[in-house]
């Protein structure tokens, strides 16, 4: 009787610490389905996300998110999973978004309030940092660092990595650890242009169509 | 700097206009939803002031709003005027005070067109304690703000600390909390057709214990690419009436100031935005409007375009000080204002054509016309020369001769009841803006010809020689000139001399916190300008003033005037009538206020040396000195006992100090003043009471001291219903006098009703009695009833 009065206190604070509203969407492009107590709900940019939310991005799509103490910013890239989780308590919002599956990019300030992003097989902690971490079908973990650094833990061996910028951490659904520096290849298409963004072509020319005497289509150019 | 700048003007100011001293301690901010008092302490000049008004306006009003100050109890020097909750709406307003005087003049303070900063009252729920916790989270590029605005602000930082249900949010000063979705942690708010532009954001909330925050204040750029309506439409429809019923009609005068007519008047202001574009309408219909005297109605629209000004039908041009200024015209006006040159041009009726009537309350005048123009060279914020011109002319043929001329019937001469004018007055003036040291300099002279009876026509060229002596020299023919200007030989002046010049100069400079006005000048006796106020002919003038701020907490402001007549010398005596006031106001923990004012006045007059006969003057030297002492204090958050209270002594002499055949005199005047006011917060109850007892001890050296004081007592409670729509008022007051006509006493009760029942509608209406009681001659106690109603709908 005693555990079970102490588990409903516990799950009263636990309640207490989880905050209400968490973050807040920032961008969406293409279908995103956002879910709330197991039930889909409409969203759009300027939605507040409660904890507890999970998001789920479809081909060619992305969401974007901010949580709400304004020290972290996420980017679900297409066919992501994500569960959010956060508590507010006196060291700031504790954010601890879970990763399923697919690919989240997240910018993290320094203020209160670390940043974990749990997967299956790792955790990713950090207090100040830019870093992309994917997760497959297979449940590997991949870290691209892109600045500050942050913590790579196997939550079975509980052993920690340190990973800088300009470092690439994986770790396999069978526990391999493998660290190196990070490559092109390591950027799917839509990562790398997120990250480089080009610039759309400046148009220099103009092509003006007329019709001769004898009735074809002449191109007259312009450039500048 | 600028913020300094416009807290000298803001906070406190000591006004010294045209005799008048005024204390207005500007309340900066309000409270949501609750009234504001305006009050102005008059110190000196009461005596030449008709009317006040308030005028103010928020950024969302095309044109200024009116509202008349009433003594907050009758013949007390402080004047007030409350604006409700419902007419602030949360917003930010400017304002200033327009002082109509008995003579006709019109005053505003602060004067904009001069250099003068106007007050500001703003939202309190916008001033408080600035709270790092607010964070914008919409400022990231994925909002593009484009064709949308979304404004999300979190507050997770204060949670448990506040209470979400206070969370309010402002933009550009509006309250649009009820638009926002507003959580526990954050607010949201989102426009999907918003105006291109920047949007300025504040959230406010209230902690568990009453403290007021703000967040920063967020700024946004919206763009927008639809092609929406631009057009921004604005305005008021209002109408507005009294009436009264006395008990004693052989007593009644009806135009006496004890004894106001039944009227009514009804209006329009409108004003249409288009970018940078105006076009403002404004009509007014009064019950008082009478063909056989001046204009009461007003006409008019303008046109605002940058660089173009248009105006037709009534309209107070301000071409110049000297020139023309402050007068009411019935026609067009226009204005090109280039960066390098200015032109401005003004034309139409000034005075009315009216004609005496049986009774006596009409006279006889021609209708008038003015034309003047203004034309600048140089730049407005730098180096700038003006000519300036007015001719008013009485049109002989708007009466009929019969009207206005009749003849002696002994000596057959020919006597006019009223003669036709003609009035041509010049200028040129300089003005140089040095943005970098603050300061303005400027200097006007004005010179003017007054034709006071142009029936005659004008004088052929041999009389004029007769004349003037050098008129040989000039050799023109003054009946060619007769379209321009009527010379003739009832001319003040005939020839050109310095008594009919005018000249004035100022300096306005804010150095070290200073604010710093210096004013000069002399008008000759023989100068007219008959399309300004009255001057005040053959006098020189000279006032500086300074204001000077220590913060936010410590202000005060001093200055000197002296006015000196007989600036011709032609006078067998010239009298000076010199002031000078100092006033400070200290702030001490946000809610004290400690005020001292001082203000002393001499008149004195001299012989003229230049005359004989001179000694035959009466000599005098009249002074008069007042020290008022005040401390109050104003905190809104206190319920039940007073929130707001203040009490002020006042103590005063008026003596003669030099010795004259008739006696001396030394009179003695002290008066207290107590307000306070106060709110219940279980339920809506607002109560307000003022009281001022003044004694006054008049001592001649032949006659024994008489005593007189004055009592008034006002007290007024209000109720607010159904969140604000209704509010009644119930209001007390009473003013009972001594003196040398016995004992008078006056007690009003008023009932109202302040209304607001749909959104941009308001109703106020007020029924009151008034019982006049004389214990000297019970002849003339009357009772009276009034009802006013006042009719508002904005759009």
């Amino acid at each position: 009787m005693k555990k079970i009065l102490w588990l409903i206190l516990l799950a009263i604070g636990a309640s207490f610490l989880a905050a209400g509203q968490v973050a807040l969407v920032s961008g969406i492009d293409g279908k995103v389905t956002l879910l709330r107590a197991g039930s889909s709900v409409p969203m759009e940019i300027g939605s507040l996300l409660d904890n507890g939310d999970e998001l789920q991005t479809s081909t060619e799509a992305f969401a974007a998110l901010k949580f709400l103490d304004g020290q972290a910013s996420l980017r679900l890239f297409e066919k992501t999973y994500l569960r959010l989780s956060a508590e507010n308590g006196k060291g700031g919002l504790k954010k601890l978004p879970s990763l399923s599956w697919g690919s989240l990019y997240a910018r993290i300030e320094k203020g209160s309030g670390n940043f974990t992003c749990l997967t299956k097989n790792c955790t990713v902690t950090t207090s100040k940092s830019t870093f992309l971490v994917k997760v497959n079908d297979l449940s590997d973990c991949t870290l691209i660092v892109l600045s500050g650094k942050a913590e790579l833990t196997d939550p079975e061996t509980k052993q920690a990595h340190s990973v800088e910028a300009g470092q690439t951490a994986l770790l396999d659904h069978t526990g391999t650890f493998l660290k190196r520096d990070t490559r092109a290849t390591d950027f799917s298409k839509p990562e790398r242009d997120f990250l480089n963004p080009q610039k759309k072509p400046v148009s220099t020319g103009l092509a003006v169509p007329l019709t001769d005497a004898q009735g074809h289509i002449r191109y007259v150019e312009f450039s500048w | 700097m600028k913020h300094v700048f416009s807290l000298v003007c803001l906070l406190f100011c000591g006004a010294l206009l045209s005799g008048i001293v005024a204390l207005h301690d500007a309340p900066l901010s309000y409270t949501e939803g609750e009234n504001v008092v305006l009050s102005l302490d008059i110190q000196d000049g009461l005596d030449t002031i008709q009317n006040i008004t308030l005028c103010y306006k928020s950024s969302d009003d095309a044109d200024f709003r009116r509202s008349g100050l009433e003594p907050q109890t009758p013949g007390s020097n402080l004047y007030a005027v409350e604006l409700t909750g419902r007419e602030l709406d949360g917003k930010d307003f400017s304002y200033y005070f327009e002082y109509a005087l008995k003579d006709g003049q019109l005053i505003k303070y602060p004067n904009e067109e001069q250099g003068g900063q106007l007050y500001e009252l703003r939202d309190q729920a916008q001033t408080g304690k600035l709270a790092e916790e607010f964070i914008l989270l919409t400022d990231d590029p994925d909002f593009p703000q484009q064709d949308s605005y979304i404004l999300a602000v979190s507050y997770l930082g204060l949670a448990g600390r506040i209470d979400p249900a206070s969370v309010k949010l402002w933009i550009n000063g509006k309250d649009v909390t009820s638009k926002a979705k507003i959580t526990e942690n954050a607010l949201v708010y989102r426009n999907d057709r918003p105006k291109a532009g920047t949007y300025k954001a504040v959230v406010t909330a209230l902690t568990n214990k009453g403290e007021n925050l703000k967040s920063p204040t967020f700024e946004t750029k919206v763009t927008t690419t639809k092609q929406g309506s631009a057009i921004d439409l604005g305005g008021q429809v209002y109408f507005l009436s009294n009436f009264y019923k006395h008990n004693q009609p052989g007593v009644y005068d009806p135009y006496g100031y004890e004894f106001p007519r039944d009227g009514y008047a009804t209006g329009l202001d409108m004003a249409v935005k288009y970018g940078r574009s105006q076009i403002s309408a404004n009509l007014l219909l009064s019950s008082r409007e009478n063909k056989n005297r001046q204009p009461v109605d007003r006409y008019h629209i303008g046109l605002e375009i940058p660089s173009i000004s248009f105006h037709a039908g009534d309209y107070a041009p301000s071409i110049s000080p000297l020139v023309m200024s402050g007068k009411n015209i019935r026609g067009l006006y226009g204005k090109l204002n280039g960066q390098y040159m200015g032109l401005e041009l003004a034309c139409g009726e000034m005075v009315r054509k009216t004609l005496k009537n049986a009774s006596g309350t009409n006279i006889t005048a021609f209708r008038q016309e003015a034309i003047g123009g203004r034309f600048r060279l140089g730049l407005e914020n730098g180096l700038s020369l003006g000519v300036n011109f007015a001719r008013n002319r009485d049109l002989i043929s708007s009466l009929d001769p019969e009207d206005f001329i009749h003849y002696d019937p002994v000596t057959a001469d020919t006597l006019f009841s009223v003669a036709p004018q003609d009035n041509l007055v010049l200028s040129v003036d300089a003005r140089i803006n040095i943005p970098w040291l603050r300061t303005t300099l400027g200097a006007e002279f004005a010179g003017s010809l007054l034709n006071r009876n142009t029936w005659y026509g004008p004088i052929s060229a041999a009389d004029l020689g007769n004349y003037i002596e050098d008129y040989g020299v000039l050799d023109f023919e003054p009946a060619e000139l007769a379209e321009m200007f009527v010379i003739g030989r009832p001319m003040e002046p005939l020839s050109p001399s310095k008594n009919a010049c005018a000249a004035q100069a100022y300096l306005r400079a804010n150095i070290l916190n200073n604010l710093i006005n210096v004013n000069a000048g002399f008008t000759g006796p023989a100068f007219n300008a008959l399309s300004t106020s009255s001057q005040l002919r053959d006098t020189q003038t000279f006032s500086v003033t300074d204001m000077f701020n220590l913060g936010r907490s410590f202000f005060i402001s001093g200055g000197y005037s002296q006015v000196r007549d007989n600036y011709s010398k032609t006078a067998l005596q010239t009298d000076t009538y010199s002031t000078w006031h100092l006033q400070s106001s200290l702030r001490l923990l946000k809610i004290l206020n400690l005020k001292a004012a001082y203000f002393s006045s001499n008149a004195k007059n001299e012989a003229n040396p230049e005359l004989a006969g001179a000694d035959d003057y009466l000599p005098y030297q009249r002074n008069s000195r007042a020290l008022t002492l005040g401390i109050g204090y104003n905190a809104a958050n206190i319920d039940y006992i007073p929130y707001q209270a203040d009490i002020s002594y006042r103590v005063g002499k008026d003596s003669n100090d030099l010795e004259t055949s008739y006696g001396n005199y030394d009179n003695s005047l002290s008066s207290i003043t107590f307000s306070l006011a106060s709110k219940m917060k279980k339920f809506p109850l607002r109560v307000q009471m003022a009281l001022s007892i003044a004694g006054h001890e008049a001592r001649l050296e032949t006659i024994d001291p008489e005593n007189s004081y004055n009592l008034n007592l006002q007290i007024k409670g209000t109720y607010t219903l159904f969140a604000g729509k209704f509010v009644p008022r119930l209001v007390y007051r009473t003013q009972r006098l001594s003196g040398d006509q016995g004992k008078q006493a006056y007690n009003y009760w008023i009932m109202g009703l302040e209304a607001n029942p749909w959104r941009n509608v308001s109703l106020s209406t007020d029924l009151g009695t008034r019982n006049y009681t004389n214990a000297e001659n019970t002849s003339l106690n009357t009772n009276s009833l009034t009802w006013s109603l006042s009719l508002t709908q904005k759009f």
